[in-house]
């Protein structure tokens, strides 16, 4: 009975629909407020902002109500850098689990404990991830005000040590100011997020190798990139041969990342 | 004898590679499709009236080479391309219109190729290009079913076949529909055309699992979405309710609107009725399918898996859920020693509607709310069903509160979730000490309290609200 109509197109990801501005108007909900900082966290450089579309986003996201506690560990490398495995694989190729809400910390990443339907009232979370989708917190997506930028192609995370020129830092606007969603051109339809361009695909998620710098509500900057959804040894077969054997062991993401100047 | 050469004469066998496309297809020499098939695999194509297949007998994406009849085509292909044929001429008994003749690629008939999909699909549509008039495209067809679980090669390729048929016959009428109308309306006409084979029986309760969802909301991303699938339930109400021609009116008058509900309403209005009417009904018919039910509902309902509720208990706390439109929400309770169940909705009912089911010792019974409150008497021992209706088209979500339990229980919740009376903060300024502040020195205004007023109270409903889901 199983049947699947994701045949995917190959096309470029767009970035059109990253827009910079934070959507918001037609908040739905002047009643909802935003869960405080921990006595601990950094102060925020912004005012939180209520997300727009939240009820286009429920549905149309498949956002759960209960937290997934799965899995985050981050080892300490050399040179200041982590590299941080999420267990992303939110139940399933069909979820059925909150996305993984994350926080950077010097001592790593670190899991938050917020359900995808509380996310939009928490300033707490700078990151969320589920299967290919990684979300950050601002716009669309949450009231704090995380960016993040693409670098130039061919930037190496480990030499980044401040951020570079130029770059244009994004907001979520995976929803226009009208609420019509906007997809990130891949042709399987999976939202157009500020950092979509971390994969490609043709016949498996391929990793592109593009490095980011992340700014954090209290003015910090990360570098990050994403290494793998596949387990290491797979998604080197798919990034080189463009197959990938089963079982695949996608949704494991394995992001490399530090702190920048 | 008199069958195969009947066979013969009507069917056409070609050997050797099929024609060069203008699209892409699946036999197109490095294509950039998701499946295809593999280079140095001989296609080869076999029609039947309008149906063209392409198939290889050997490589990764070989059919199986049974030939019973002995006539050099795979019986598997020729099985394949009945099955198209039957279902077309179906559909066309129906009223539907035909797929539009294919001009893009491949043969000129509608052309169908057997390809190895792996397990992770079997079947598909694929558009090659629209014009004003709808689209064109081809189906891809799983090349075995080894692995799938179908109960016979026959019924993988009647399901499929009809399936994917539909979606060619929808391209038609507009170019974009819509997951859940796409899949839902597919799933439906394959009951139309063949009610033995299960396929929607074993759809239904992808939707049913998901009764919060709006009905014309579509999953963004590659998932499955078996609510889509399921969503042929509704289909089948309507069907059941007011008869077929109103889906088959539904997929003339979509016309690829973002969502098919306005479409909907207009079809229904020339019914002498409306969605909203509809939809509270449809929802009734669900709460009772998978039992005996009330009298009304589906014809096959009792034989239906049941739709998945909240289960929670007495007394029921529900502060400000997201009532979505086109959707609804289910509660399960017991009525434990309780003699009277009293249920009330809160706040903004914007056009809300509750009722109850009561099952208790074989009976089941209905009552519906009057102002959005509610009394189940003799609810002792009973399991109650509570159900929140948003019937609106569109919108955003409704947020209205909900108490439920004995009286005493629901006065309690409705002075705990009433909101607080609001009146001016600060301190009146008399009127004789002079003030250079014209907007009264940091009072509140007098229409209501200060934003920061509000972001306070917002802050206290939504803890309250999550004690209540964790």
């Amino acid at each position: 009975m199983t049947r699947r109509f994701c045949l995917p197109l190959l096309c470029a990801v767009l970035w059109s629909g990253c827009g910079d501005d934070d959507s918001t108007d037609s908040s739905d909900d002047v009643a909802d407020a935003f869960v405080p900082l921990d006595e601990g966290a950094p102060p925020m450089a912004c005012d939180p902002v209520p997300p727009s579309c939240v009820d286009e986003q429920i549905p149309q996201l498949d956002l759960k109500e209960t937290v997934n506690a799965a899995a985050v560990s981050t080892e300490p490398l050399d040179d200041g850098l982590f590299r941080t495995t999420i267990d992303a694989t939110g139940g399933g190729l069909t979820p059925t689990e909150s996305y993984v809400y994350l926080r950077f910390t010097d001592a790593g990443l670190e899991p938050v404990a917020v359900s995808d339907q509380d996310a939009f009232e928490s300033t707490e979370w700078d990151l969320a991830a589920r299967r290919f989708v990684i979300r950050l917190n601002s716009g669309v997506a949450g009231p704090s005000c995380v960016t993040g930028a693409r670098t130039a192609g061919g930037t190496e995370l480990e030499t980044l040590t401040v951020e570079p020129d130029g770059l244009t830092h994004r907001t979520e606007a995976y929803f226009q100011p009208d609420c019509s969603f906007v997809s990130d051109g891949s042709g399987i339809g999976s939202p157009a997020t500020a950092l979509s361009s971390f994969w490609s695909y043709t016949s498996c998620v391929q990793m592109t190798g593009n490095v980011y710098v992340l700014t954090l509500a209290d003015g910090r900057k990360v570098k990050l990139e994403v290494e793998t959804y596949y387990t290491p040894e797979n998604q080197e077969a798919c990034d080189t041969t463009g197959s990938v054997p089963s079982p695949s062991g996608s949704g494991n993401l394995q992001l490399l990342w530090g702190w920048l100047d | 004898m008199a069958n195969v050469l009947a066979v013969i004469a009507l069917l056409s066998l070609t050997l050797g590679h099929s024609s060069a496309s203008a699209q892409p297809r699946p036999d197109t020499p490095d294509a950039e499709l998701l499946f295809t098939f593999e280079p140095g695999e001989l296609v080869e194509t076999f029609s039947a009236g309008p149906i063209t297949a392409h198939f290889t007998r050997a490589g990764s994406n070989a059919v199986p080479n049974t030939d019973a009849d002995d006539n050099g085509v795979p019986d598997f292909v020729e099985e394949v391309a009945s099955q198209y044929v039957e279902a077309l001429a179906f559909y066309e008994s129906e009223g539907f219109a035909a797929p539009l003749a294919d001009s893009a690629g491949g043969d000129a008939g509608l052309d169908v190729y057997l390809l190895d999909l792996f397990g992770s699909a079997d079947g598909s549509y694929q558009r090659d290009d629209c014009d004003t008039s709808g689209c064109r495209g081809y189906m891809v067809h799983e090349n075995d079913f080894v692995g799938y679980g179908y109960p016979s090669l026959r019924v993988a390729n009647r399901i499929v076949a009809s399936h994917e048929l539909f979606h060619a016959i929808q391209a038609a009428y507009a170019p974009t529909l819509g997951s859940v109308f796409s899949e839902g309306t597919a799933t439906w006409a394959t009951e139309r055309f063949d009610g033995s084979l299960r396929d929607f029986d074993s759809a239904i309760g992808g939707y049913l699992a998901d009764p919060e969802r709006p009905l014309d909301s579509d999953v963004a991303g590659a998932v499955l979405d078996r609510f889509a699938y399921g969503s042929a339930l509704f289909f089948r109400f309507l069907e059941e309710r007011f008869g077929a021609h109103v889906v088959h009116s539904l997929v003339e008058a979509h016309g690829g609107d973002a969502s098919f509900l306005g479409p909907l309403e207009s079809v229904l209005a020339a019914e002498g009725t409306s969605f909203a009417e509809a939809w509270v009904e449809h929802v009734r018919w669900n709460l009772w399918a998978g039992s005996d039910g009330d009298g009304d509902g589906y014809a096959e309902g009792p034989s239906y898996p049941r739709v998945t509720p909240r289960e929670v208990s007495l007394p029921l706390v529900e502060e400000r859920p997201r009532h979505f439109h086109a959707a609804a929400r289910y509660y399960r309770v017991d009525a434990g020693p309780r003699e009277t169940i009293v249920a009330e909705l809160l706040g903004e009912l914007e056009g809300l509607v509750l009722f109850a089911g009561l099952e208790h010792e074989g009976e089941q019974r209905t009552v519906d709310a009057v102002e959005g409150r509610l009394e189940l008497v003799d609810a002792a021992g009973a399991t109650v069903w509570l159900v929140v209706v948003n019937p609106a088209l569109e919108g955003p979500s409704a947020r209205a509160s909900i108490c439920a339990g004995d009286a005493a229980e629901v006065a309690t919740c409705r002075d705990a979730l009433s909101p607080p009376e609001l009146v001016d903060a600060g301190v009146p300024v008399d009127a004789s000490v002079p003030t250079d502040d014209p907007s009264g020195g940091g009072c509140g205004a007098a229409g209501g309290p200060p934003s920061g007023a509000w972001f306070a109270i917002g802050w206290g409903l939504v803890a309250t609200r999550r004690r209540a889901r964790r």
